[in-house]
């Protein structure tokens, strides 16, 4: 397992793009912005998980029924599935949850990679908002994803679930220890879901009332383990996740396409 | 002192090349290097104290400095492209030509540090020579037999360390706080026995008497580490779980 921070200079330098959180002020020109964040002008900045120097999970619900941890991996929160046995499989799911009321309304980034080990099963991997106080492994009725897809695999879902019905698109990206921005923006009449600063669909109102939800919502990032099986050791690594407000207008989105409905969904999150 | 000498085109296109960032400098856009730079550690965990001092800075001996840290490297290199200013340490002034800056080390494998001096009326701006410090990340290791005898004593090896060069070794930093930590059913742990301070070498014994037949899960808990007299602010860390099945 090479558990050094890999590609240091690759990912720094995307993160250096990225950058607008408190603890560094760029000084000259930045390299061309990636984040949601930076692209539509969002703000002020509300919330901020960077663990930069020597912070904990603190803040964070940690949960794991099989043989992974929850930790702080070089300045990045990860659920990693284990075990401490380099080159074995590991089992059961690995769930941290932000604790605190949430936010009804709002704008939420997160920079995120997944590494693995140990070929077996691949894991999937959810990031999620989901409504405050949510248990670690229930879907509840309300659940954004913000994306998941499984293993190294280039299908990148995201969308919405409300009871029964499901709102989901799909992106194909490089999800082969690589970073990407998952950022989603959440008004009273419209929900966009971003992709490594770009939008990718969007939701209104007036196409689905019903979709939106009425509840604070939490970050939550899920590996999500088959029970009695083998999983691939897989480390699930966000380098910051932030919350925004409404109060900044922000630059104009354009108009993207909704996802794409089904109903009588159960059993998934 | 070596003089570098950009011009604001250059600096433009330089910027446009690979993201460095455009100097703060005199008029004519100089800058020097000069100076010197040092630290009090060149490796620790991400958290721990760390001071920087620039000392023999040229020009007027009260100017304003930065302390600036590289985020990004030109790939494969230890040539960086982009700093930024710790945060913190801007608008400081020097005094007979150095300063201290108060910081902690940053969360990345390898830190750069530097000071940058801008302009002051006819005096260049400075950058001082570059350092590195290199983070190291802090983990934290159970040892547990696998199976266990109801009301036969079992001895526990928990431990931290620091992760170096692969391989986890002795943090030899005295004086930390551990616990044995059991699993409960809801995902919830529960600590066993008192917390226990860590010698040099990270490790403590410590022995459990199981009650009742099944599988425990245990894992090691390192405390948050805040040693007095310094400005360290450390995490606490979790190990992986490990599972003693109790007959």
């Amino acid at each position: 397992m090479t558990r050094l921070r890999t590609a240091v200079a690759t990912a720094v330098a995307v993160a250096a793009a990225a950058l607008v959180g408190p603890h560094v002020v760029p000084v000259g020109e930045a390299a061309a912005a990636t984040a949601a964040s930076k692209t539509w002008d969002w703000g002020p900045i509300a919330e901020v998980g960077d663990w930069e120097q020597g912070q904990s999970t603190a803040g964070w619900q940690t949960w794991a029924d099989g043989t992974g941890r929850v930790d702080i991996y070089y300045g990045q929160l990860a659920v990693d599935s284990g075990p401490a046995a380099f080159n074995q499989t590991a089992t059961g799911d690995v769930v941290t949850t932000k604790t605190g009321a949430g936010h009804v309304r709002g704008r939420w980034e997160l920079r995120v990679k997944a590494q693995q080990w140990a070929a077996a099963r691949a894991y999937p991997m959810r990031l999620e908002l989901v409504p405050a106080g949510t248990g670690p492994t229930a879907c509840g009725a309300t659940t954004v994803t913000l994306a998941k897809w499984t293993g190294f695999g280039s299908t990148t879902r995201f969308g919405i679930r409300q009871g029964a019905s499901r709102w989901l698109s799909s992106v194909s990206l490089n999800n082969n220890n690589t970073f990407h921005l998952f950022g989603f923006e959440l008004t009273d009449t419209t929900m966009t879901w971003f992709v490594d600063g770009q939008p990718r669909a969007r939701l209104t109102a007036a196409e689905a009332p019903e979709a939106f939800p009425t509840a604070g919502l939490v970050p939550r990032m899920v590996l999500n383990g088959a029970s009695g099986t083998a999983m691939t050791h897989t480390r699930l690594a966000a380098d910051w996740i932030r919350y925004f407000t409404l109060d900044r207008a922000g630059r104009t989105v354009p108009a993207t396409a909704p996802p794409t409905r089904s109903d009588a969904v159960s059993g998934v999150c | 002192m070596t003089a570098v000498r950009r011009t604001v085109a250059a600096a433009t296109v330089l910027t446009a090349l690979v993201g460095a960032p455009v100097l703060t400098g005199a008029a004519d856009g100089t800058t020097v290097t000069g100076g010197t730079l040092a630290v009090s550690r060149t490796a620790g965990i991400p958290g721990e104290e760390l001071v920087v001092t620039v000392a023999g800075l040229p020009g007027p001996a009260a100017r304003r400095a930065t302390l600036e840290r590289c985020v990004a490297y030109a790939s494969g290199t230890t040539t960086c492209t982009y700093w930024v200013a710790v945060e913190g340490s801007t608008g400081v002034t020097t005094t007979d030509h150095g300063y201290t800056f108060h910081t902690r080390v940053h969360a990345m494998d390898r830190n750069a540090y530097r000071v940058n001096a801008p302009a002051s009326g006819t005096s260049p701006a400075v950058l001082s020579p570059e350092l590195p410090v290199r983070g190291v990340q802090q983990e934290a290791t159970i040892k547990v037999p696998a199976t266990a005898t109801v009301g036969t004593p079992f001895d526990v090896t928990l431990a931290w360390a620091v992760y170096v060069n692969r391989t986890n070794q002795p943090p030899d930093r005295p004086g930390r706080q551990l616990a044995l930590q059991q699993r409960n059913a809801d995902g919830s742990w529960t600590r066993v026995g008192a917390v226990v301070t860590a010698p040099s070498s990270g490790a403590v014994t410590v022995r459990v008497t199981p009650t009742v037949a099944g599988a425990v899960t245990y894992r090691t808990a390192v405390y948050a580490w805040a040693p007095a007299g310094q400005d360290t602010r450390v995490g606490w860390f979790p190990s992986y779980p490990s599972v003693v099945v109790v007959r």
